[in-house]
């Protein structure tokens, strides 16, 4: 675990978890980006973390709605997807997940196929938000 | 208050003129805790509820004084929001914000209470937010406007209840 602020290179075996909420506060656990709305990475947290201990990192309070799932490094890594510690003030266990570089340099875009491969990382494949159609 | 959050902005940099965003947090890309800087004022900001339905998201802002920009520095960074935010050891007045895709829509100053726990907090927030929605809604709105605050307080009304 790192002990500051400096970025830490992730070793493929280490476990990260995501948060997400239930409804009505949530939408269970996101698996693309909604860039339309500011959104560049997906945020994990370093380690096998419970929904209380994830919650009181991401929302600064314990939400009854939190919920987490788990994948590790070499997970995503394999999948494709680049995973870079980048903590923050307050998290300092926070993970960066972006989509594959394209071999122009680009970051590949998180459509459908990139939602399934992202839940298919998780211990628990429950993202809500792959449009099947 | 100099530096109001104004109605459009991003709800991270909602004040017009800022001069500097210091982001303590983020979530998925997003800042969800941090300072800004506007007008000589620097003022606190944090996604109080970050998945409400309807891609909203409600968020407070505080303006600091000295004291609380001590607190700040010295707290320990996990728990920044305890005897500023939560437990707030005094009466003071925060603004709090409902945006829409990150972008404010609605925004009242509301009498942050005195010693709530993060639960009290929420629970206070969305019954105050509910009724100034509703004397929203009982004015006269353009009809966009009013389709807004009304989706808006159906997502506050959802989020009461649980």
């Amino acid at each position: 675990m790192p002990s500051d602020r400096s970025p830490q290179e992730l070793p493929d075996g280490l476990r990260l978890t995501q948060y997400g909420e239930r409804p009505p506060t949530g939408e269970g656990f996101r698996c693309r980006l909604r860039e339309e709305i500011g959104e560049t990475e997906i945020s994990l947290i370093i380690g096998d973390v419970d929904a209380s201990a994830a919650s009181m990192l991401v929302v600064k309070y314990l939400s009854p709605h939190a919920m987490t799932r788990v994948t590790s490094v070499g997970l995503l890594r394999r999948a494709g997807f680049v995973v870079v510690h980048s903590p923050s003030k307050t998290n300092r266990l926070h993970v960066s997940v972006f989509p594959p570089a394209l071999p122009t340099g680009d970051q590949a875009e998180w459509d459908n196929e990139l939602a399934k491969r992202f839940n298919a990382c998780f211990t628990e494949a429950s993202g809500g938000e792959v449009d099947e159609t | 208050m100099s530096a109001l959050p104004m109605m459009g902005n991003l709800a991270w940099a909602p004040a017009p003129g800022i001069d500097n965003v210091d982001v303590f947090d983020r979530f998925n890309g997003v800042p969800t805790l941090g300072l800004f800087s506007a007008g000589g004022e620097r003022e606190l900001f944090w996604r109080a509820l970050g998945y409400v339905p309807r891609r909203m998201s409600i968020w407070v802002y505080m303006p600091l004084t000295g004291a609380d920009e001590h607190h700040i520095s010295c707290a320990d960074p996990s728990d920044l929001l305890t005897g500023l935010v939560f437990r707030s050891p005094k009466e003071r007045y925060v603004t709090v914000g409902i945006a829409l895709e990150y972008r404010l829509v609605f925004e009242r100053e509301w009498h942050l209470p005195v010693n709530a726990d993060p639960r009290q907090l929420i629970d206070e927030m969305l019954v105050f937010l509910s009724e100034a929605l509703d004397i929203s809604l009982s004015q006269e709105l353009p009809p966009a406007r009013r389709e807004l605050m009304r989706t808006a307080s159906e997502a506050v009304r959802e989020l009461s209840v649980c």
